[in-house]
């Protein structure tokens, strides 16, 4: 059946097969290795392996953020713990402990297999979602030819890139989203600013030096 | 795209495969899933902080694929805007958290989730 | 633009708090002088009164307009109701007790400091989003902020080895809970999706997350067959999200971490803690529970929740009885609480008695917050420079050398044991009242029998106050707010439990058909904010 085959093995799936296996197999490194350091730089591989998965579900500002910020910012400040605090030395596991191990590994296979048939049987099959119809029948990309001219036509143009399942992800579709104020991203949006303001006074007043009162 | 395919039917196996050449949403949600299990699997089984802290964040990467794949496959914005959300969120989450280790290690000399148990009862 | 200032005006009361939140920040990191910063707590208190204040007129409508007045704002994700307004005033009294007991001990730890106040109202800022959620992300944000908030209040005695440790074992676990929550949230979200779908429902512009339209997907699959409750997607998401949330109101197979973490942390925190995280915490249960009240398969959720009921009910309780730090003891006696609010939040997920049980929890955590925070004020109060008297035993003799101090405790340990002039009293009572109206015999049953056994222990620490021989003197107690803030919660306990009618008209135990009772907040005409799942719902609408 060489017409299933290659309707089976597209590059779109081909891509998906090898870096969901890297995710796997990188997430569960992460875990098993007893060295801090090693399972930071898995956790690092595995973002990246997600990431490109990001883009294959046209998520292109996500996948550039979860490298740049996740991959990029917040592990290195994981290595920079480790490192500062020393903690890189492989984990001593006590005696008493070592059952626990292939305890929980079992019981967390078992789950896994378990939630995984579960959430996969009640999954149905579509295909992603394309452009709507209702945007057809207006000036959309496709629709747009050459020599249109284009400042009539720009902010119809931008209002269907924030709507078309395909370019939803990019930078614009993004931000047209996030900061439409009927829509309920924008009120989140701000509050989460509260969210990083407490965690900036919490780094400070945690991590900072004892104030001259303090060892009084 | 197959018309028939696009009827959503729950427990149907052709959910399995792809067809068309497209991964099926069911690839996407098994492999979030099989992530989210990794990652609480590594929070039950370790026993340094900063380890366990990171497998938290293989939970929430887990989730933000889920969120992701649904919503590009329903052609909805939403879950692309809460995975915005569960990056900051644990961006904040990992400045505060790395600051209470660092806090606790100039009290001792160990941070290990066992060795916390000055506490018992 | 009109749409967003009257989503601004509708929770200004949260955003107020915020801003006090900076505004005290602020204020502290200039005046470094002990003497300035006594102040500090009392603006504190001050803006969060005038938040309760606000809070109370904002959520009875917008000015001018009282007939147009939606009640979501923010593209749905926010509204205001009166079950939200009882929760945000009910958190502001929680803080403004927190705010008034703390400053004696904070100064004595030398962290008496504008962050701790600023962490305080953020803290409180973020339950109050939670209680105003309409949507899963907001109620995601609030948590967080909550949370993030705890976490850093818990390891805020620095030089002590034990507040540090309480803040790595609940920032650890309480990020776990987190990503359960995420994790659940995307299941829903997709299985919601996945059922608008299978009707040709439009997609765009459609937040799968919102809790209307969560309860329109269930009510409209059901009819076209494919019900949601039985998909094994929803279903997942919900026991994620229940996991999530049940850590942060410390129910049973996720309490673990809740003695060591309230033992642990600066006693004024433990205080907030037991209150504010639980209060955050029932909210997003109650607003779950309504939305599930126009379907009929939530038969699983109901299962669910009776048996953590039970369980947190039992554990909580066993737990406490076995306890002699006083501090552990009332962590202990908190997750018990927890399964006696969690019988109120099963019963409100039945349409019958949905209003009389949402009533009844609302009470019971006004009741708790106060006779919980009297109770630890009383422990601050009593505590001297250098430690704190947390051995039970300690407690010998108090009502001979501190009559005053015995008797405000005797109130709050009476009140928490449910014993009649007592608002405990009136809030197990309306509890029970509403599971047996809801049909959930069984769990009123169990939970009377179980409050039974809670008697022991407090009626023990009672008893040691009144009947033993002092052994310790109890000189220089701290007093000042702690006493302040002990006598008042002791004193409103004491009113709510012998006029509770003042704020909620109950109705005689005997008429089961009787008309449920109305809070304080009324219901405006024509807005019955409870039964969400039958208001006309125009989630589409793109103004």
């Amino acid at each position: 059946m060489p017409e299933s085959l290659a309707g089976f093995l597209s590059i779109p799936v081909l891509l998906f097969l090898i870096f969901a296996l890297g995710a796997v197999s990188t997430a569960v490194s992460c875990v098993l290795t007893p060295n801090p350091v090693r399972s930071a730089l898995f956790l690092v591989l595995n973002l990246f392996c997600v990431a490109i998965l990001y883009l294959l579900l046209n998520a292109y500002f996500l996948a550039v953020v979860q490298v740049i910020v996740y991959a990029g910012a917040i592990m290195v400040l994981f290595l920079f713990v480790i490192m500062l605090l020393n903690l890189g030395s492989p984990e001593r596991i006590p005696d008493q402990m070592k059952w626990q191990q292939p305890v929980a590994v079992g019981a967390g296979i078992l789950l896994a297999a378990m939630l995984t048939v579960t959430i996969a049987s009640s999954v149905p099959s579509f295909a992603p979602a394309t452009s709507l119809p209702q945007t057809a029948r207006r000036t959309t990309l496709d629709a747009r030819e050459p020599g249109a001219s284009q400042t009539m036509d720009n902010s119809a143009i931008l209002d269907d890139i924030a709507r078309r399942p395909e370019t939803m992800g990019t930078p614009y579709g993004i931000g047209k989203n996030l900061y439409n104020p009927d829509k309920p991203w924008l009120f989140p949006f701000e509050m989460v600013s509260f969210l990083l303001l407490v965690a900036v006074i919490g780094s400070v007043s945690l991590a900072g030096r004892q104030t001259s009162e303090e060892k009084a | 795209m197959n018309p028939a395919v696009q009827n959503a039917n729950y427990g149907a196996l052709t959910s399995l495969m792809p067809l068309g050449g497209v991964v099926p949403l069911t690839w996407y949600i098994t492999l979030a899933s099989l992530l989210f299990i990794t990652g609480a699997v590594g929070v039950l089984v370790k026993r340094n902080p900063i380890v366990i802290f990171m497998c938290v964040e293989l939970m929430l990467n887990a989730s933000n694929l889920a969120l992701i794949a649904f919503g590009r496959y329903l052609g909805n914005s939403g879950g692309m805007m809460f995975s915005i959300f569960v990056m900051a969120v644990a961006a904040a989450e990992v400045a505060v958290g790395l600051g209470i280790l660092i806090s606790i290690f100039r009290l001792r000399d160990s941070i290990s989730v066992d060795e916390v148990n000055l506490m018992r009862g | 633009m009109n749409d967003t200032l009257q989503g601004i005006w509708a929770i200004s009361g949260p955003l107020f708090v915020a801003i006090m939140g900076m505004v005290v920040l602020v204020i502290g990191l200039g005046e470094t002088s002990p003497a300035g910063r006594r102040f500090l707590p009392l603006g504190t208190i001050l803006g969060l009164v005038a938040a309760g204040i606000l809070t109370l007129v904002s959520s009875r409508g917008i000015p001018n307009m009282p007939d147009v007045t939606p009640a979501r704002f923010f593209g749905q994700g926010m509204l205001m109701d009166d079950v939200g307004g009882w929760f945000c005033v009910t958190l502001c009294l929680a803080a403004a007790l927190t705010a008034g007991m703390a400053p004696a001990y904070l100064e004595e730890k030398r962290i008496n400091n504008g962050e701790f106040y600023a962490l305080l109202l953020f803290a409180t800022c973020g339950a109050m989003l939670m209680a105003l959620a309409n949507d899963l992300i907001n109620v995601f944000v609030g948590l967080e902020i909550l949370s993030v908030s705890l976490y850093i209040l818990c390891g805020f005695s620095r030089r002590e080895l034990r507040s540090e440790e309480a803040a790595v074992k609940y920032f650890l676990l309480g990020a776990f809970a987190s990503a359960f929550f995420v994790f659940g949230s995307a299941l829903i979200y997709g299985a919601v999706g996945i059922a608008n779908r299978a009707i040709s429902l439009q997609q765009e512009n459609v937040s799968f997350t919102n809790f209307d339209i969560i309860s329109e997907a269930l009510q409209n699959s059901a009819r076209s067959g494919m019900p949601l409750m039985s998909s094994p997607l929803f279903v997942t998401g919900i026991a994620l999200i229940v996991v999530g949330l049940g850590f942060k109101a410390s129910l049973v197979p996720f309490h673990s971490y809740a003695p060591d973490v309230y033992e642990g942390a600066p006693t004024p925190v433990t205080a907030f803690m037991s209150a504010g995280a639980k209060l955050g915490a029932f909210a997003a249960f109650l607003r779950l529970s309504h939305a599930f009240l126009a379907s009929d398969g939530a038969e699983p959720y109901r299962l669910v929740l009776w048996t953590l009921a039970a369980a947190t009910m039992l554990v909580g309780n066993v737990l406490a009885m076995r306890q002699t730090n006083i501090k552990r003891m009332l962590a202990c006696s908190s997750i018990a609480h927890a399964g006696y609010l969690l019988v109120g939040i099963l019963a409100s997920s039945h349409g019958s008695a949905s209003l009389y049980a949402t009533q009844s929890v609302l009470f019971y955590l006004l009741a708790y917050t106060l006779m919980n925070l009297g109770a630890f004020a009383v422990i601050i109060w009593l505590g001297r420079n250098g430690g704190d008297y947390l051995d039970i035993r300690d407690y010998a003799g108090l009502a001979k050398k501190q009559p005053l101090a015995a008797l405000t405790l005797t109130i709050c340990l009476l009140s928490l044991a449910g014993i009649p002039p007592t608002a405990g009293f009136f809030g197990k009572l309306y509890l029970f009242m509403a599971a047996i109206r809801s049909g959930e015999v069984s769990i009123a049953v169990i939970g009377l029998v179980i409050s039974a056994i809670g008697l022991f222990y407090y009626l023990n620490l009672i008893m040691q106050m009144y009947l033993r021989e002092p052994h310790l003197e109890f000189e220089e107690p701290r007093e000042g707010g702690a006493k302040r803030a002990a006598i008042l919660a002791a004193i409103l306990t004491i009113i709510l439990g012998v006029a509770p009618n003042l704020l909620v008209s109950p109705s005689p135990a005997g008429e089961m058909n009787a008309p449920p009772p109305v809070p304080m907040l009324k219901t405006r005409p024509g807005e019955n904010t409870l039964e969400r799942g039958s208001l006309p719902i125009e989630p589409n609408a793109n103004r």
